[in-house]
């Protein structure tokens, strides 16, 4: 007879997630770490990094072996959550050991061997990538403990190049980066967000040394990370050439992604056909953007990275083919069809976190997104574009991001406007800005029309109308749900402004037409709006929507803000009231500016008439630290506004 | 809803077969009119992708099965179903044979040619957890994907099935059969629940056959119901006896249960009686007699709450398996039924009656009397006999108030698991009036700010609930969990620093937090007046039910109330010209209350929501919808403010 078995899944998980036992002998350079006098800091901070050191060594023939150690000093609950020493590894990043330790509070230290390792894909948005991750639990990683682990790799990498990021989300006491490289190699760094440390030089190589860095914490809309937090970026620089590129310049970047890039947009006969299918008629504009919006909404997105797949794309041919590739596939394919019809397009390596991209450090991680930069043959009216840059050499180009499937060809989503990115171009390349579109091109308008009764009860319709990332990102919103759940949504949101109402004729036009206005309308009936108060009828002259962006927290804060990016927003409210009502008192209007944004409003009276305008320009997405006082300032009063209400009385 | 199969001649044709037989697998078929005309699906509107057909042939005897699924991609976003994945445990199964297709509405064919990628979900020295990855080819809106594939497992070994029949997509038609293995030594059996009217699994010559129509694609809401219970389940599983009928089951599962919990108390153990003076202590009464065992229970180490440990770590502990409850008491830890049977030796030593009962929590399923799985019965409690009623305990969840089940256990069935008298009662619902949230503001209107000092008192569920939460927090991470809950409830730009905090290790006494509050963002102006909002605590409260339409039932986990006492100190020049009528809501289910005052430059509110009822039916919906509604109206209430 068969054996029964039930098996339970989490049970199996559970067991994978204990270690075995090991003798425990602790290398010197944990117990030197742990020596480390504790320390003063934040209650808050619940763990400190005693020493994150990086040792780096080049060969000749430009593998390059690491080891990173890293000890933790555990000092709250929460920072137990760094018990768990994480090694990603790869096709081209072999894994050649992972060790952990522990020096509890109380007892005896611990060692962990690797065998008790668990791995697990490391797949994000991908469908699939060969990167793994092997992950050792650390046994009592509790307040008190000092734990620590090592990772030892042999890479393959695709340049002679590296970053440091010394400074992290927890205060750092010690960092080191160990570099060693062949007798004849030079070096040079580049600090960012850092004062440069001189280096020391011994049998390990050269060596810096940090000490004493503050944690980079979290923070609303505060720049990333790598714009902010500490890091070194390192160039190696061979005397003679190695398999393995120097990049020391951009141009010397854009020239090694232009030969991974070199044929893959090849078209065959199956593109040259579609293209002919898809161009016949219509101007070279038109062509251009037919083309444009197959590789956006005919090629499914489907990222499969593996080794330098994360980099380079497939054949444009076997993209067509199965109709799915990643950023990098898109802008392949489309360069492929474009070919066709003699319009040049050249890749544009973005990062999608603002400021993540640093002019003075060359640096081929500095990227995570790809899109595409059409050159516009002179019949296209280049001015009719908002992502439109003039290059010197290359002239006018269009950005375009065929990833994104909701932003209209000639704009560029918000997440990339006023960013630096590489063009990737002939035999090299050079960082471009990518434009910042004016506020005018992401508007919303809310025109709202409501009749108040002498019970207080309101009935309005409701128009909403965006333009440009608004109309975008509201879009992307709808798309990923039901119909039940816009309906759900769209009443949620009603629930801010409204009590006891009902929401009805509710109605989205252009959802999937993304080159024109995406419009919602509705209607609204709400009892108790207006609020009795003695004689007086208290009535909220804003009837729906919020401008100001969260209140800033600036106890503890440190880094600036970045608001959304430029739009404008107006309302045009009107409130009919019964003729038995006249108006007592109106809110006072407001006129508020920075340099960055502007917020104006007023309440006005004509018969029994209330009108309600504001407008609210956004123009500058940076703000800096010292401005974010007034900037919190401005968002309270123009909370306050929406809150203000108009009295009126019987006549 | 219970079948057990009869099959047993299919063995020996399988035994004599050297290679598997070729499951039964369901062909590709071109688009119909139907389908191609098919645009949206009636009660899933707006869905972006819908099953066809999901059909599922599972052969128990030659240990392989076939599964088809055919999908029609209704929109752009619908193409994300495109990309398939398959999971399965490596060396305990395997995918092969993977067909896959797109057809177009002009009945275009593209065949699947690509590689299918292995992705590593978790792998260890005792699992392999992967998954088959492809992505199909040409999806686009209109498009149908379809793809079936094998999958077997080592044939030394009987596996239950589990199928849930209601997904993330709406599926059209089901079709689910599975042939078990039969010997004559084993029994199999069908547990199943929420199901369509009149729909089983049937029985059809060697197999059995799930037929669904028109499932739709699972809503999610709030205050629902738990998931699990809302979705239909079926399971298959194989057994070494037979299960009978209901009452045998339960029964059967009484007595065991009873052998086992009785076996682990023991009679009269030494180490209990030596142990019960020093406990009662001078408790003379059977209340002090009971909280003074209650309390010392709790001491004990409770291993099925402490934070997860390496096997390293647990190693080091040396510690034993407890035999009985004379070694918990002795060791000082113990799992949450070696603890609560401790309670029951020492409560019986001391002469009380007691027994254990298995309670069907309701966090994830309602329990079901015809399901026969036992795991229902998922925690362990005490039955107390104290002046003639039976009283129930559970000293086996930390800070447990001493008499009190938690909500999940609450209001649920129980087995009082006695040998040969097993019986289901029903634990008594804890009384909503001792689950209360106190919140009180003592604030001072100072240049369009409330600054002052807020304290807060929770009892009952609430406070457990925290004190669980916060189980293995420091009181820095409490101190965040506190501050954090507080800045939900005012408005943004709060200032909120917890001062003090008590009664987290507690079971019996309040769990009391204050802080210093700096409020702004409350008041708004009128010309010459001013309006100021003093339901602080609320300023950001939302009706949980503003959508308009409602699926499920609504799901409060227990009764409780919060009641808000709020005093305002205006400038000394300024008075209140209005204050807003008190409010009195009752619909018996839930009620509310709320007044305002003012006197001289003085202000108070005091405010009062009563949740009495844990589920209304969706016919009640909009009835407590518009209660909500009235609720947030006279929250969003303001005294009318003016300067002397």
């Amino acid at each position: 007879m068969r054996s029964l078995r039930f098996l339970g899944v989490s049970l199996l998980l559970s067991i994978c997630s204990v270690a075995a036992f090991a003798a425990a002998e602790i290398p010197s350079w944990v117990t030197d770490a742990a020596a480390e006098p504790p320390g003063t800091y934040d209650p808050e901070i619940s763990a400190v990094c005693l020493l994150d050191e990086t040792a780096v060594a080049y060969t000749s023939n430009g593998d390059v072996r690491t080891r990173r150690r890293v000890v933790y000093r555990i000092l709250g609950t929460e920072g137990r959550e760094l018990g768990v020493a994480r090694a990603a590894f790869g096709k081209d990043s072999k894994l050649l050991s992972l060790r952990a330790w522990s020096i509890p509070k109380n007892g005896e230290p611990y060692a962990v061997k690797e065998r008790d390792a668990i791995e697990t894909s490391l797949v994000d948005f991908e469908l699939y990538s060969d990167r793994k991750l092997r992950l050792l639990q650390i046994p009592a990683a509790d307040p008190g403990a000092v734990i620590a682990w090592e990772a030892e790799h042999l890479n393959k990498v695709y340049a002679l190049q590296d970053s440091w990021h010394f400074q992290r989300e927890i205060p750092v006491v010690r960092a080191r980066y160990a570099l060693r490289y062949p007798g004849a190699w030079k070096h040079n760094v580049v600090w960012m967000n850092a004062a440069p440390v001189t280096p020391t030089t011994g049998p390990d190589g050269v060596t810096w040394e940090v000490t004493s860095l503050a944690e980079v914490k979290s923070e609303v809309g505060r720049p990333a990370a790598r714009a902010v937090a500490g890091w070194m970026g390192i160039n190696l620089d061979p005397p003679a050439a190695v398999s393995t590129p120097s990049l020391r310049s951009w141009s010397d970047v854009g020239a090694w992604y232009a030969d991974l890039t070199s044929g893959r947009a090849e078209p065959d006969d199956a593109i040259r056909s579609k293209t002919a299918d898809l161009t016949t008629g219509g101007d070279v504009r038109a062509k251009i953007a037919a083309l444009s919006g197959f590789a956006q909404r005919d090629i499914r997105y489907v990222a499969v990275a593996i080794g330098i797949g994360g980099f380079q794309p497939h054949a444009a041919t076997q993209i067509f083919r199965g109709r799915y590739g990643d950023c990098k596939d898109k802008v392949t394919l489309l360069a492929s069809m474009l070919k066709t019809i003699g319009v040049d397009v050249h890749y544009v390596l973005v990062n999608t976190d603002r400021g993540a991209v640093r002019a003075d450090f060359p640096g081929y991680d500095s990227f995570d997104h790809a899109i595409a930069a059409i050159k516009l043959p002179k019949e296209v009216d280049a001015s009719k574009f908002q992502a439109v840059v003039s290059h010197p050499k290359h002239g006018k180009l269009l950005l375009f991001d065929p990833t994104n499937t909701v932003v209209p060809f000639g704009e560029l989503p918000d997440y990339l406007q006023d960013s630096d990115g590489l063009l990737v171009a002939g035999d090299g390349g050079d960082l471009i800005r990518l434009p910042l579109a004016p506020p005018e091109a992401a508007r919303l308008t809310v025109d709202a029309k409501a009749t108040l009764d002498v019970s207080g009860a309101l009935s309005v319709e409701v128009s909403e109308k965006r333009t440009g990332w608004l109309a975008a990102k509201y879009r992307q919103w709808l798309s990923e749900r039901s119909t039940t759940e816009r309906q759900r949504m769209v009443e949620e949101r009603a629930g801010y402004s409204f009590s006891n109402f009902t929401l009805s004729d509710l109605k989205f036009e252009n959802v999937e037409a993304i080159d024109r206005d995406l419009v919602v309308s509705y209607k609204v009936t709400a009892t108790g709006y207006a609020r009795r108060a003695g004689a007086m009828f208290l009535v909220r002259p804003r009837l729906m929507g919020r401008k100001a962006e969260g209140l800033i927290t600036l106890d503890k804060r440190k880094y600036a803000y970045e608001l959304d990016a430029p739009s404008v927003h107006t309302d045009n409210f009107t409130i009919q009231f019964p003729a038995a009502l006249a108006v007592d008192e109106l809110p006072p209007a407001q006129d508020l500016a920075l340099p960055q944004l502007r917020y104006k409003s007023a309440t006005k009276v004509e018969g029994e008439t209330l009108h309600y305008t504001r407008e609210y320009r956004v123009e500058k997405i940076d703000v800096p630290f010292e401005q974010l006082k007034e900037l919190n300032a401005v968002f309270s009063k123009i909370l306050a506004d929406e809150r203000n209400t108009a009295v009126l009385l019987p006549r | 809803m219970l079948r057990k199969l009869s099959i047993c001649l299919i063995l020996f044709a399988a035994l004599a077969l050297p290679l598997r037989a070729v499951a039964i697998q369901e062909k590709f078929t071109d688009m119909t009119a139907e389908e191609k005309a098919l645009t949206s699906v009636s009660g899933s509107p707006g869905a972006h992708a819908v099953v066809l057909f999901w059909s599922e042939y599972q052969d128990d005897i030659d240990a392989q099965a076939s599964e088809y699924f055919r999908i029609k991609i209704l929109d752009e976003e619908g193409k994300k179903y495109g990309d398939i994945e398959i999971p399965y445990l490596r060396g305990l199964g395997n995918i092969h044979e993977i067909r896959a297709r797109t057809i177009h509405p002009d009945g275009t064919v593209v065949p699947f040619d690509g590689k299918v990628y292995e992705k590593t979900v978790v792998k260890s020295r005792w699992l392999r957890s992967q998954v088959k990855t492809f992505s199909m080819p040409d999806v686009r809106p209109g498009s149908i994907v379809e793809y079936r594939y094998m999958r077997t497992w080592p044939s030394d070994g009987l596996y239950s099935t589990r199928w849930s029949p209601q997904r993330e997509l709406p599926i059209l038609k089901t079709r689910l059969r599975l042939r078990p293995y039969a010997d004559g030594r084993v029994h199999s059996y069908f547990l199943y629940a929420g199901l369509p009217q009149g729909k089983e699994p049937k029985l059809n010559k060697d197999h059995y056959e799930l037929e669904l129509e028109n499932t739709p694609a699972f809503e999610e809401e709030r205050f629902a119901p738990p998931d699990n219970q809302l979705k239909p389940r079926v399971t298959f599983f194989y057994t070494s006896r037979t299960l009978g009928t209901s009452e045998d089951f339960w029964s059967r599962t009484g007595n065991e249960v009873a052998d086992f919990v009785e076996d682990f108390i023991g009679r009269d153990r030494k180490e209990i009686k030596q142990a019960l003076p020093a406990i009662l202590g001078d408790a003379a009464t059977p209340d002090a007699k009971l909280r003074k065992i209650y309390a010392r229970v709790q001491q004990i180490e409770n291993l099925s709450w402490e934070e997860s440990k390496t096997e390293d770590e647990t190693k080091r502990q040396k510690r034993r398996d407890n035999r009985h409850v004379g070694d918990v008491l002795a060791n000082g830890y113990g799992y949450s039924g070696e603890i609560n049977r401790l309670f029951i030796a020492l409560v019986r030593a001391a002469g009380f009656q007691a027994v254990p009962a298995f309670v069907a929590e309701r966090d994830e399923y309602f329990f079901d009397k015809e399901f026969l799985d036992s795991r229902q019965l998922s925690a362990e409690v005490a039955l107390v006999t104290v002046d003639g009623s039976e009283r129930y305990f559970d000293p086996a969840t930390p800070f447990n108030p001493f008499g009190e089940l938690t909500w999940q256990s609450s209001g649920v069935f129980a087995m009082r698991a006695v040998k040969k008298s097993t019986t289901f009662v029903t634990t008594p619902e804890t009384d909503g009036a001792k689950t209360v949230t106190t919140r009180k503001a003592t604030l001072k209107l100072e240049e369009g700010i409330l600054k002052g000092t807020v304290v807060v008192t929770l009892t009952g569920h609430e406070a457990a609930a925290w004190r669980l939460a916060s189980l293995h927090d420091d009181e820095a991470a409490q101190k965040k969990s506190f501050e954090d809950e507080a800045k939900g409830w005012f408005p943004e730009g709060s200032t909120v620093k917890l001062k003090s905090l008590t009664g987290m290790r507690s079971s019996d006494e309040p769990l009391v937090v204050s802080y210093d509050v700096e409020l702004p963002n409350l008041d708004s102006a009128a010309g010459s007046r001013s309006m100021l909002r003093i339901s602080v605590f609320e300023s950001r409260g939302q009706n949980p039910f503003a959508p308009e339409r409602r699926k499920h039932a609504i799901y409060f986990d227990y009764k409780s109330r919060v009641e808000d006492f709020v005093e305002v100190e205006l400038p000394a020049d300024h008075r209140a010209e209005v204050v807003p009528a008190p409010v009195n809501s009752d619909l018996k289910g839930v009620a509310f209350y709320s007044k305002w005052s003012a006197d001289q430059n003085k202000l108070k509110l005091e405010r009062k929501l009563v949740v009495n009822t844990m589920l209304v039916s969706s016919e009640a919906y909009p009835t407590l919808r518009s209660f909500f509604s009235r609720v947030k109206i006279a929250d969003e209430e303001n005294v009318v403010v003016r300067a002397q």
